[in-house]
């Protein structure tokens, strides 16, 4: 039997289920986790760990476990990425418009963006303490964890409920799985059709896998007459051109899925193909601002079929 | 003197016709008589071929409707044959499971 809570955090709805004979006590321990996640690493909030860090630039800041950790996974993905997956992209964020939660963001703004683009850092710029967890900004750098953070979220959640039975939580479309459903069923999970809200594109059958997409179609808002996009391409500091509405990918965990489905919508069509090859381990579904779709060849076997 | 009106060659020739065809419709049902007989859709059914397989009939596809036919002027009925088109089993489509959350960039 399923058991689920939803709720809103981090700017967007949050789903857990767990398959249990009874009810998990648990269950209603997670709007709390999130909220301590949230106050930890949400930059929406002036008081938040990581706007203090933000505001310390300079000077070696002690930071908590959770914080400790999101930077380890932002600092790999960062690695793994090749520089296009960053937390370093604040400031450029907020130059494209994007300085409040997007739930209260005006969608029209008057404003131009004059074709200025801060330079974007990097985590290399930032001087850290493995042992005592200490973090220390340059003054020109200033993070925003992100996709990275909802991803990790959903980890550490399907994790900690995964002691009760198998486990699900999607934050905000970043889809953690842990443990086996009985009889060896695995959890359907709908991929949102870009063009049509609300409808599902595909049904995906997965078991203990991270799943997550990274659109342009929906975080967007106009501003000076020129619409712009959520997701900063780090070599320009400018929302980023692609070709791609919506990447979405599977991999082991909703992490590592949320870094690269950003990764393929950053590359491009073309370049994402050969960028798939080289990761056999993920699968990946494009849908292209022309309506064309890719997949990669092993994500037939997560997808439902009527037959 | 105005000549007696003739009866003209077509009207004995009509009247000849109708009297020969009366006759011959009347003698023929006369020693035809065992043979005639009327069909009706039930006698159909039996002569339907006994040695075909049953054939099976695809969900609630109609039986093809057998016209009862009278035989007027005697003799054999005319064979009938009901062809029954067997429908394609239609394919059941499985329906999507149900999904309580979907990944996509509009939450």
């Amino acid at each position: 039997m399923n058991h689920s809570i939803e709720f809103r955090a981090m700017g967007c709805k949050i789903t857990a289920i767990v398959e249990s004979d009874h009810n998990p006590g648990l269950l209603q321990q997670v709007p709390a986790w999130f909220e301590e996640w949230e106050a930890c690493l949400s930059r929406f909030r002036p008081n938040s760990e990581l706007s203090q860090l933000n505001r310390a630039a300079g000077c070696p800041v002690h930071v908590s476990e959770t914080l400790w950790q999101v930077f380890e996974v932002a600092l790999q993905a960062e690695q793994e990425s090749h520089g296009l997956v960053t937390p370093t992209v604040l400031q450029s964020l907020l130059a494209a418009g994007y300085d409040r939660s997007f739930e209260i963001l005006p969608r029209e703004r008057e404003s131009a963006l004059g074709g200025w683009a801060p330079t974007v850092g990097t985590l290399a710029e930032v001087s850290w303490d493995a042992e005592t967890h200490s973090l220390c900004l340059p003054v020109d750098v200033q993070l925003d964890f992100g996709g990275v953070a909802k991803g990790w979220a959903a980890d550490q959640a399907a994790k900690r409920l995964a002691s009760c039975g198998a486990a699900l939580v999607c934050a905000g479309g970043d889809i953690s799985i842990r443990g086996e459903l009985a009889a060896g069923e695995r959890w359907p999970v709908g991929v949102d059709d870009p063009f049509h809200p609300g409808e599902s594109l595909y049904v995906l059958m997965l078991q203990s896998a991270g799943v997550a997409t990274s659109g342009t179609d929906y975080r967007r808002w106009k501003q000076g007459g020129q619409w712009n996009h959520h997701i900063i391409d780090p070599r320009t500091g400018l929302p980023a051109q692609t070709d791609i509405l919506a990447a979405t990918v599977i991999a082991e965990t909703a992490v590592q899925a949320e870094v690269a489905a950003k990764v393929a919508l950053l590359l491009g069509s073309h370049q994402a193909a050969d960028w798939f090859e080289e990761n056999p381990q993920l699968a990946g579904l494009l849908v292209l601002e022309n309506g064309d779709q890719f997949f990669t060849k092993n994500m037939e076997s997560f997808l439902w079929s009527a037959s | 003197m105005a000549s007696k009106p003739q009866k003209s060659w077509n009207e004995i020739q009509l009247a000849i016709t109708a009297i020969a065809l009366t006759a011959t419709i009347g003698l023929w049902n006369l020693f035809s008589s065992g043979q005639k007989q009327d069909v009706n859709a039930s006698n159909i059914d039996d002569e339907l071929p006994t040695t075909q397989e049953p054939m099976q009939v695809a969900g609630s596809a109609p039986l093809p409707t057998l016209m009862p036919v009278k035989i007027i002027f005697g003799g054999q009925a005319p064979a009938t044959h009901s062809v029954v088109q067997q429908q394609q089993q239609p394919v059941k489509k499985r329906k999507a499971p149900k999904t309580r959350v979907s990944t996509g960039s509009s939450k």
